[in-house]
């Protein structure tokens, strides 16, 4: 039986997880052995979303028993976990990509570069969004790539059309709803019910984290952490969900709230595309602009005739929406079509990004180095001055100005040695991390990964020598020495 | 959702009740299996000059991929297309070319009593008042009077490949709106006889009327007038054939092919069968006149001139699905009253688009794009004009696309498939295609100082107000004359209302050059938008006839950093040198119908 494995970070309530899990349950189902990776940290949590049998199906394996099997496939589910599927010992390597994850990062954060790193590997990339394919391809295709793209799946026996009391002009105000947890940057929740406030307009809010001191007299009612199976209730009982998100995958609420029959508002933001046409099924407006929202909202809170329009193509446009089972052909497919890359590129990109943060340490111990020298010197220029001083006539003057030298000197002294114990203290906790460092290096060289990367390092020195990164190298370790001189001359000067 | 057999995919087609649902929705577009149509396929989609359209037209056309029930635009051909003649083959690869664009939103009917048209396509649905009504919209080929018919069901448009491709290489696509009001005024022989003292330059097009057109033209030359013919870059040999033989043995008619110096040649049409060859004049008092709906009518500025949206795209503009069927469908709303909504805080804070035309850069991309990414304010949309640029330029831009996607900014990259030889027409598509409140237009080789736009956030902007930037001029290496002021924060001349602000523009020229100058784009719409017919100075003459239409002016606190270097041939403020042309035409700006 072909063994697959999921490396997930937890196993918490969030959409991403879902669609992983309903992956792994459709796999299960059709034979294979599914095995759920997560950190030693996870313990065993119970397995959200799916039923009890399904879940029954599944394997909860913690990393380093994962290490000891064998699989035909290895599928990351987030970038952070390609390491991890670097070092399993699987046929087949995938990423599992719902979002551009780059977009989730703090701005010129470091797990910038990370990203790019990993991104860039050779692999097989399965998404759930055309959007996401091409971006793959055009920005990340200078190695070659295998990509799929399968879309989501919509729960069938949850997600149905409701009864809502129908709209018509002079009848019942239209209801809102807003989505998604008031912590989240890119959902911007609080400017959205600042916006329904201010327009005056009835609307909901369900959310896995909420703020009900940001809600006003036009809110009907606030939800928290409502369980997926309860989510329809939720839907019904308002007729448009408003949503100004601004980085997305291939979001579920808008579907969802096609598949009860109702519409949405919404930022044109990527992923959108993929089930939303502009006017016929949802409102889509330029994404960034609250004054378009607004006036969306606003044109169909003034005409019900219109939403009703919108809420009949959007239901048509989720009854033709695949489910789950009938993605199930696909996604098998997709899993006996991934191609054999081998990790000699997963590796490289892996180790570079282990080599970056091994390498960050030097300039610390470079400024302890080079505080350690202007103490020495400041420590010389002392003696010299005392042994002057010895040397010197006893006429008072002349051993006055000596004595303000000797007394500047040892100001001078006290201050370097004072920089000195600092940068001792510095580089003893720096040394501490390279020891953590280090250790992690010792296990990584245990790892198959670095052997492997040491065989391809042999052999690449061997067969492909390449002058351009020797060049680069030798360029690198020059201007380190020249800025290292930069920053001794001041001193030098000084003293 | 199922994909297609050229792309990396190797898996077979989504199985069981998917994929008949998809055939009884309509199938693929394509004719299956016809060698001989997938010859003709292969040449047609080999004629895009946008590849980018090509992979799109290939993916979504092979098999029904995204979403499975989508609304349905009809592709109507009329009952004499044929795939034997250039022409027809022609303007099929123009509207598959708009028509690519939208695929991913919608599905594409064809509608057609023609018998190529079904060897050609999968599925041919025969013309009917039920079919079209079935279509959220249409495109109509090679028919005015059958886009006229479709017009009255649903919104429609008449689409065909630039006649006057041979211009330079402003090349536009013809895009006429069905049913559209005629705001011209009935001319007869007489008058045009008059009004075409000497030999009158005659443009003629491939249409269904051109027998109606050239029986016209006959009693023209009945009445003594000489014609000099030139035929539309449209035409095939067809058509040659049809013109030379009626006018067979007249030393008085010269009937020549289009050449490319025909625009500079300042030998301007006087009578044409098609609106665009007439559009690009430089004397309007000239008269014109055009042969439509079997008469001649009198080309001037009417009281309420139609839309360039009414009747034509530039290149690029196809690829931009949003404003595209936004014309098409009819929802331009740039002209409803918009509710003055003010929420306070954040919520009154404008989208801005920042839209940069790029010809061969490639380092200064990417520094204008860390300048963007750099800035605090969030709302932003980046539209990226690419000018026929070389491929090195479009891997910039791709990675500038990659780099400002991580700010949440949303970027549209538009690619001209020729370079327009200046940046005026991408400019100027650029900030049509863009969706922001307020634009602000920024060269690819300059960039903005952090917080630039701050001054949205410190109090209400204003919609009639053109916001320029301090210029700091950075030595690039361009050479200048001695006192340059490189490196020097150079401010402007501070507030100016509008008399002051058109005073200004008379006196010393454009002192707000064009880098980051910012306004809403509802003053760039009453302005006109930016005059095709200018190669430099186009800016200049914006401004004007934005304080024509009453805007003020007002400095920004900002900075912005203006390379100048050897590449660089951009006039910097006080240099009006090359802007004669821009000066001309605000001198007539009275005399100027519409463009």
């Amino acid at each position: 039986m072909k063994r697959i494995g999921f490396v997930l970070p937890g196993l918490g309530h969030y959409g991403g997880i879902n669609v992983v899990l309903n992956w792994a349950a459709i796999l299960a189902r059709s034979g294979y052995d599914v095995d759920i990776i997560l950190p030693p940290s996870a313990g065993r949590p119970s397995i959200p979303f799916l039923s009890e049998e399904d879940g029954c199906r599944l394997h909860l394996v913690a990393e380093p028993e994962a290490r000891r099997r064998r699989y035909h496939a290895a599928i990351a589910t987030w970038w952070g976990s390609i390491p991890v599927v670097a070092d399993l010992n699987a046929d087949h390597h995938a990423w599992f990509m719902q979002a551009y994850e780059g977009q989730f990062f703090a701005l010129n954060s470091p797990a910038q570069a990370d990203f790019d790193e990993l991104v860039a590997s050779q692999m097989n990339v399965i998404t759930i969004a055309h959007w996401l394919e091409d971006h793959i391809l055009r920005h990340y295709g200078f190695e070659p790539k295998q990509t799929f793209c399968v879309p989501i799946g919509l729960d069938a026996t949850l997600w149905k059309p409701v009864l809502r009391e129908p709209l018509r002009r002079g009848g019942r105000g239209l209801c809102f709803l807003v989505e998604g947890p008031v912590n989240d940057p890119r959902k911007h929740l609080a400017p959205t019910i600042r916006m329904l406030e201010g327009l005056g307009l009835p609307y909901r809010w369900v959310g896995a984290r909420v703020d009900r001191g940001l809600v006003g007299p036009h809110c009907r009612g606030v939800e928290e952490q409502v369980p997926y199976g309860r989510m329809p209730e939720v839907y019904r009982s308002a007729d448009v969900l408003v949503k100004a998100s601004s980085s997305e995958g291939m979001f579920a609420p808008p579907l969802e709230m096609f598949a009860t029959g109702g519409t949405a508002v919404l930022w044109d933001v990527q992923g959108a595309e993929e089930y939303v046409t502009d006017r016929h099924n949802a409102y889509l407006v330029p994404m960034n602009s609250w004054s378009r929202l607004a006036e969306a909202v606003l044109e169909l809170a003034d005409d019900p005739e219109r939403v009703r329009t919108l809420q009949e193509n959007a239901r048509a446009t989720a009854a033709a929406w695949p489910t789950w089972e009938d993605q199930a052909d696909q996604i098998r497919a997709t899993i006996e079509s991934l191609v054999p890359f081998g990790r000699c590129s997963l590796v490289r990109h892996v180790a570079k990004n282990q080599f970056r943060t091994i390498l960050h340490s030097e300039p610390v111990v470079v400024e302890a180095t080079r505080t350690r020298a202007e103490a020495a010197r400041a420590d010389y220029e002392l003696a010299r001055a005392d042994a002057e001083a010895a040397r010197a006539l006893p006429a008072e003057g002349r051993l006055t100005e000596l004595h303000h030298v000797k007394e500047g000197l040892r100001a001078r002294l006290e201050a370097a040695l004072q920089s000195a114990a600092e940068a001792r203290q510095a580089e003893a906790a720096r040394a501490a991390q390279v020891h953590t460092l280090a250790v992690e290096m010792h296990r990584l060289k245990a790892s198959r990964t670095w052997r492997l990367a040491h065989l391809l390092q042999r052999a690449r020195k061997r067969l492909a020598p390449d002058g351009s990164r020797r060049l680069a190298y030798l360029v690198w370790t020059g201007r380190g020495v020249w800025r290292a001189g930069r920053r001794l001359k001041p001193a030098r000067r000084a003293a | 959702m199922v994909p297609g057999p050229s792309g990396p995919h190797r898996f077979p087609d989504r199985l069981g009740r998917l994929t008949r649902a998809a055939d009884r929705e309509g199938g693929r577009l394509l004719a299956p299996q016809d060698p001989e149509a997938l010859e003709v396929w292969e040449e047609i989609l080999d004629a895009f000059p946008d590849r980018a359209a090509a992979r799109r037209f290939r993916r979504f056309a092979g098999h029904r991929v995204g979403i499975l029930r989508k609304p349905r635009l009809a592709l109507v051909l009329p009952e004499h297309f044929s795939l034997a003649r250039p022409v027809h083959r022609r303007d099929l690869a123009a509207a598959l070319e708009v028509v690519a664009s939208v695929m991913d939103q919608y599905a594409i009917e064809v509608v057609s009593e023609s018998r190529d048209a079904r060897r050609l396509f999968g599925a041919v649905e025969p013309f009917s008042h039920e079919a079209i009504a079935g279509c959220a919209g249409a495109l109509v080929l090679l028919s005015r009077s059958l886009n006229d018919e479709v017009g009255a069901i649903r919104p429609s448009r008449y689409v065909a490949a630039d006649p006057c491709a041979y211009r330079i290489n402003k090349q536009r696509l013809v895009f006429e709106a069905g049913r559209a009001e005629w705001p011209f005024a009935p001319a007869d022989d007489r008058e045009i006889a008059q009004a075409c003292c000497g030999r009158p330059h005659v443009f003629l097009d491939e249409d269904e009327e051109l027998p109606a057109f050239l029986e016209a033209l006959r009693r023209l030359r009945g009445q003594g007038l000489p014609l000099h013919v030139t035929l539309s870059s449209r035409a095939d040999e067809d058509l040659a054939r049809r013109v030379h033989a009626a006018f067979a043995e007249d030393p008085r008619v010269e009937v020549r092919d289009a050449e490319p110096l025909a625009f500079e040649d300042r030998s301007e049409f006087q009578v044409s069968n098609e609106l665009i060859a007439l559009l690009t004049r430089r004397q309007p008092t000239r008269p014109q006149f055009l042969f439509r709906r079997g008469a001649f009518w009198r080309v001037e500025a009417p009281a309420s001139p139609p839309s360039r949206s009414d009747l034509y795209l530039f290149r690029g503009e196809e690829s931009n699905a949003r404003g595209l069927l936004d014309a098409w469908l009819g929802r331009h709303d740039r002209d409803r009253p918009r509710p003055a909504i003010r929420l306070g805080g954040v919520l009154d804070e404008p989208l801005v688009s920042i839209v940069v035309p790029i010809y061969d850069r490639t380092a200064e991309i990417v520094r204008m794009a860390h300048s963007i990414y750099e800035q605090d304010y969030p709302w932003i949309e980046v539209v990226l004009v690419s000018n026929g640029s070389p491929p090195e330029t479009l891997e910039a831009i791709r990675a500038a696309e990659n780099f400002l996607m991580k700010r949440k900014y949303r970027v549209r990259i538009l690619e001209l498939a020729r370079a327009c030889g200046s940046a005026t027409i991408p400019r100027d598509v650029g900030i049509r295609a863009s969706c922001g409140d307020m634009a602000c237009v920024l060269d690819s080789d300059d960039w903005l100082d952090p917080g630039y736009f701050d001054f949205l956030r410190k109090g209400p902007w204003r919609a009639d107000t053109l916001y320029y930037p301090r210029k700091f001029y950075r030595d690039h290496g361009r050479v200048m004359h001695e006192q340059f002021p490189y490196e020097r924060t150079l401010p402007g001349p501070g507030a100016l209302e509008n008399a002051d602000l058109i005073a200004t523009l008379r006196r010393i020229g454009n002192f707000m050059s064009n880098s980051g100058v910012c306004f809403s784009r509802a003053l760039f719409d009453r302005a006109g938008g930016i005059d095709h017919r200018l190669s430099y100075g186009e800016d200049l003459y914006l401004w004007w006839r934005c304080a024509r239409a009453g805007a003020r002016a007002e400095e920004l606190e900002g900075r912005v950093n203006i390379s100048l270097h050897p590449g660089n041939n951009e006039l910097v403020v006080g240099d009006n040198s090359r802007s004669e042309a821009a000066c001309e035409l605000a001198r007539r700006q009275e005399l100027i119908p519409w463009q």
